[in-house]
């Protein structure tokens, strides 16, 4: 482990040759402190430390609208600079296209994909509903009377959701999606028996199903999480990460970007980075440079349709 | 012959209508479905459009008759001031604007501390040099509390390679 | 009742330990400083404090957050009161009566009421908290969006009486500021909304914004256009800085009515200290005895929102240690550095990790103590801050308001913002119309939108839910009889005189 680890630092030192190349990184937050971005940001860069892989490192914290502030200022201030890197993900995928923005992720060098964290689909522990099974038939049998309770409109929780009617065979835009802002006020209306469903992140919603006020019915992850049953051993084939990854300027020569490629990966086999990883609940999903960037062409694709299909845009 | 005050309400009055009415244009451009609600995204700045042109109406129809009720003095001495002076009004807001252009490129620091003398100035400071000090003194004492405390980025300036 | 007070004496026990009130101290301390700043929160002030707690034992850390947490709503204050540019959210009612208390020199009092009334509130809540919190929030969890509606209206319908002497102006500012609301994409939708491309409006105008350029810009500019080059004739400390016994007269009883009104809207998600603190003013205002005295420093106005916010984030802590239910930003990052030290808040919570639950909670009492003796001696010193010669303390108060707007973003659109609202400011002032409604509208507005929506949607555009759900259908009537009442009582008044 530490050997590779040196070996890292010395391929990087080699192939920055006599320009030290990383003595001041610069990380852009497209969010504001404490959420799962700001969370990605400071850890990697603490891995990063912590292995001596970087000096000093300056944070930027930029948020609003879905990451896409923070986004415009790192592709118009940050052009060819070598040593600076965005944090981004999904959510920025879906803003992107819901908020008609005129910056994209085609404008910026992808680095990596970094971790992936998965939905729940819950109901309250009052509910009729046992399984998926009975939650897809009673939404197939009268989609409106099935409400679905998750965060913002268009994003990770409600493209999910119109996934699901997909499989299910029903149309999304029929979907009966009921926005809520943060994680608080939709927990208490699930656990409250305000609406059907639910739809989250598993680490948001764990507490309480392990409390039993909320009955998880699936998860969106390739295989079991926690012995919640996958979306597809249901029958749903339907299968969602909410990834999060880091990207850097646009501009850069391909050296440059495989250097920071380098300076990441030794960053996420630091046992600093597996530790946060295993605190936070976080699966790692590795996939760097052009792979990562076939994988962001298709996701874009992906999100943009389903979210055209939610009806929710104009 | 209508008094400057008459006319001035009357001109807040169309202004307001005028809102209501870009607000109604507004309100035209925007979806009206609502999914199983019924209720869609032009609902409520339809509602706040109408009750803007409704206030309008009735602020046009006080000035219009007899003028708008329960105003303060006009006369500006008998409201325990003076007469309104220009020049006070665009040096603060000549701070305020210098500082929105300046802050990218000379960094907080600097462009606060000119925002604070021109504050200054506009309420009749003359001692333009050490009210800039002070400025610089306290715009210091705030970014090294921001930076270095909360570490909160605030720009340092491009001038100066932030 | 008995294992409560053992379980509370040993959580004294845990946070009186030296260790553990020095970190108390420290976060009184600096809550009170990012309390000052418009813009700089609890919330974020803990979030990038997360890192450097790793290395405190759990309860010295949460001890140090709830000093924050406290010492930031009683900064935020202090700016309200002094310099009329409120440093949160929750403390811009505060800034009504308060800066017309400092205007006519009894900053003292102002500061002395807010302080104690904190106290009060806090320790009273913590008290709530102690011993009612698994049946308090059974009963926040029957809210659901129908019944927030309700509250909405019941809100609109209280704050009505700060309308002003014009309901035609009071109404126009009303309508200015659910204008501002409409700005931002639509939460039910994702569709953007008079946004005109502007990404940073994109999540609506923050209210701390609005507050701070009308207050505090558009102030500033009428004061250098119209009172600067008047002698400094205004009694900067009047009386004594203490309060006589009239203020304490006038003030405990919108202490206690501001605590009972605070307390229970922390407890649900429903858009944070705002609301009670505006609600608690209206009371005070429609109840106050002295009603000509308010708009021109009235002490009660002061006193019940300032108790009110208090309360309002004790509350706040009820569904977070008993369900792990965040309803309020500062909550949520406590959660996430709970979730920091691998514990998990929940109904486990209170059995698990006793001594930190406890301890937390005697830290809360303690934390009451320390924000009172930390800044009652410190009232001297902040009224000295009105001493500062006018071109200097206006510098500085802007200084502050554009820092605040700038740090929302990191982005200069919000200083063209905040000189937008500034103008608008004095716009109104110079035209007699009262400010406070636009942000009334600016707070409300976008909530009972949302709320009504979520419950149309939930009941497949079913009008009648409002009404079939016992909570709604209470609340509503009593927003019907908050309007009816004092109409119909004027109406026979009047029918009996003639």
């Amino acid at each position: 482990m530490r050997t590779r680890v040196l070996a890292a630092v010395a391929a990087l030192a080699l192939a920055a040759g006599a320009a030290a190349a990383i003595d001041n990184l610069k990380i852009l937050i497209p969010a504001n402190p404490g959420g799962g971005w700001d969370q990605t940001g400071r850890q990697l860069a603490a891995a990063m430390q912590s292995a001596k892989l970087v000096g000093s490192v300056q944070f930027d914290n930029k948020g609003g609208a879905a990451g896409t502030i923070g986004l415009a200022q790192f592709v118009n201030a940050s052009k060819g600079d070598p040593n600076a890197l965005l944090v981004g993900g999904m959510v920025m995928v879906g803003g992107i296209h819901l908020n008609k923005s005129p910056v994209n992720l085609s404008m910026v060098t992808p680095i990596a994909r970094l971790t992936s964290e998965y939905e729940v689909i819950v109901v309250p522990a009052s509910s009729p509903h046992k399984t998926m099974a009975d939650l897809v038939k009673a939404f197939r049998d009268n989609p409106g009377k099935v409400s679905w309770g998750g965060g913002s409109a268009g994003g990770t929780d409600h493209i999910l959701a119109g996934l699901i009617a997909k499989a299910a065979g029903v149309d999304p835009a029929k979907v009966n999606y009921v926005a809520f802002k943060g994680g608080g006020e939709a927990i208490a209306a699930i656990i409250g028996g305000h609406v059907t469903a639910g739809i989250s992140g598993v680490g948001e919603f764990a507490e309480h199903i392990k409390s039993g006020r909320m009955r998880a019915l699936a998860v969106s992850s390739p295989a079991p999480i926690d012995g919640i049953p996958t979306l597809k051993a249901q029958g749903i084939d339907v299968e969602l990460g909410n990834w999060r990854g880091v990207f850097a300027a646009p501009g850069i020569t391909r050296e440059q970007r495989d250097e920071l490629v380098k300076l990441v990966k030794a960053a996420t086999e630091t046992p600093a980075w597996k530790a946060t990883l295993e605190k936070l609940g976080w699966t790692p999903v590795f996939l760097a440079g052009d792979d990562f960037k076939a994988f962001l062409d298709q996701d874009t694709q992906r999100v943009a349709s389903i979210i055209d299909s939610l009806g929710i845009k104009k | 012959m209508r008094s400057r005050r008459s006319r001035q309400e009357t001109a807040f009055a169309f202004a307001v209508v005028a809102l209501g009415v870009g607000l109604a244009i507004g309100t035209a451009l925007l979806p009206s479905e609502g999914g199983y609600s019924g209720i869609g995204p032009s609902f409520m700045p339809a509602m706040v459009s109408a009750g803007t042109i409704i206030v309008g109406a009735w602020l046009a129809f006080e000035a219009l008759t007899g003028g708008w009720r329960n105003r303060s003095p006009e006369d500006p001495a008998a409201r325990g001031e003076h007469a309104f002076l220009p020049a006070a009004f665009a040096w603060v807001s000549a701070g305020l604007l210098a500082q929105m252009a300046l802050i990218g490129l000379a960094g907080f620091v600097l462009s606060s501390a000119l925002l604070f003398a021109c504050v200054a100035r506009g309420f009749g400071s003359r001692r333009a040099l050490r009210d800039a000090a002070i400025g610089l003194a306290l715009a210091l004492v705030v970014y090294f509390f921001f930076t270095r405390a909360l570490s909160v980025n605030l720009p340092a300036g491009r001038l100066f390679g932030g | 009742m008995a294992e409560t007070l053992a379980a509370l004496a040993h959580g004294f026990g845990v946070a009186l330990a030296p260790i553990n009130l020095l970190w108390g101290f420290v976060g009184v301390t600096l809550g009170t400083a990012v309390g000052v700043l418009p813009g700089v929160g609890p919330a974020l002030t803990i979030a990038m404090l997360l890192p450097l707690t790793t290395k405190l034992e759990p309860v010295g850390a949460m001890i140090m957050f709830a000093g924050i947490y406290y010492g930031a709503m009683f900064g935020g204050s202090t700016t309200s009161i002094l310099l009329n540019t409120p440093g949160e959210s929750a403390t811009i009612a505060t800034t009504l009566e308060g800066n017309q208390m400092a205007k006519r020199g009894r900053a003292g009092p102002a500061l002395a009421t807010s302080a104690i009334g904190s106290f009060v509130a806090g320790t009273l809540a913590t008290v709530a908290l102690t011993l009612l919190a698994p049946q308090i929030v059974e009963l926040a969890l029957m809210f659901g969006p129908a019944e927030y509606f309700a509250l909405m209206v019941l809100a609109f319908t209280t704050v009505a009486a700060v309308l002003g002497g014009s309901a035609a102006r009071g109404l126009t500012s009303l309508s200015f500021g659910l204008a501002l609301g409409l700005v931002g994409i639509d939460g039910q939708t994702g569709q953007a909304r008079f946004a005109f491309g502007v990404p940073e409006l994109l999540d609506g105008i923050d209210v701390v914004v609005l507050a701070v350029g009308l207050f505090a810009v558009g102030e500033t500019l009428y004061m250098a256009a119209y009172t600067s080059r008047m002698p400094e004739t205004l009694e900067k400390l009047a009386g004594s800085i203490w309060m006589s016994k009239r203020d304490w007269a006038r003030s405990w009883k919108p202490w206690l009515r501001g605590t009972a009104i605070g307390f229970p809207f922390g407890t649900i998600p429903a858009g944070g200290a705002e609301i009670p603190t505006f609600l608690s003013y209206a009371t005070e205002r429609r109840l106050a005895r002295e009603r000509d005295e308010f708009g021109k420093g009235a002490i009660e106005g002061v006193a019940g929102p300032e108790a009110a916010n208090n309360a309002s984030s004790t509350g706040a802590l009820v569904p977070l240690l008993t369900l792990g239910i965040p309803t309020s930003a500062t909550a949520a990052i406590i959660l996430s550095a709970f979730q920091q030290y691998g514990i998990s808040p929940g109904p486990l919570l209170f059995q698990m990790q006793s001594d930190l639950v406890w301890g937390l909670i005697a830290s809360l009492y303690i934390g009451n103590v320390i924000l009172l003796i930390l800044n009652l001696p410190l009232i001297g010193m902040w009224v000295k801050l009105l001493t500062i010669p006018r071109p200097l303390l206006y510098a500085g108060i802007l200084v502050f308001a554009t820092l605040g707007a700038y740090s929302l973003h990191q982005s200069a659109v919000d200083l063209a913002i905040l000189y937008a609202f500034g103008l608008l400011g004095f716009a109104m002032r110079s035209f007699d119309i009262p400010v406070a409604p636009a942000i009334i509208g600016l707070i409300l507005g976008p909530l009972a939108e949302v709320q009504f929506r979520r419950a149309l949607a939930i009941s497949e555009g079913d009008p009648t839910v409002f009404f079939r759900q016992p909570i709604a259908a209470t609340v509503l009537a009593v927003a019907a009889a908050v309007v009816v009442v004092p109409f119909v009582l004027g109406l026979a008044r009047r029918l009996k005189r003639a």
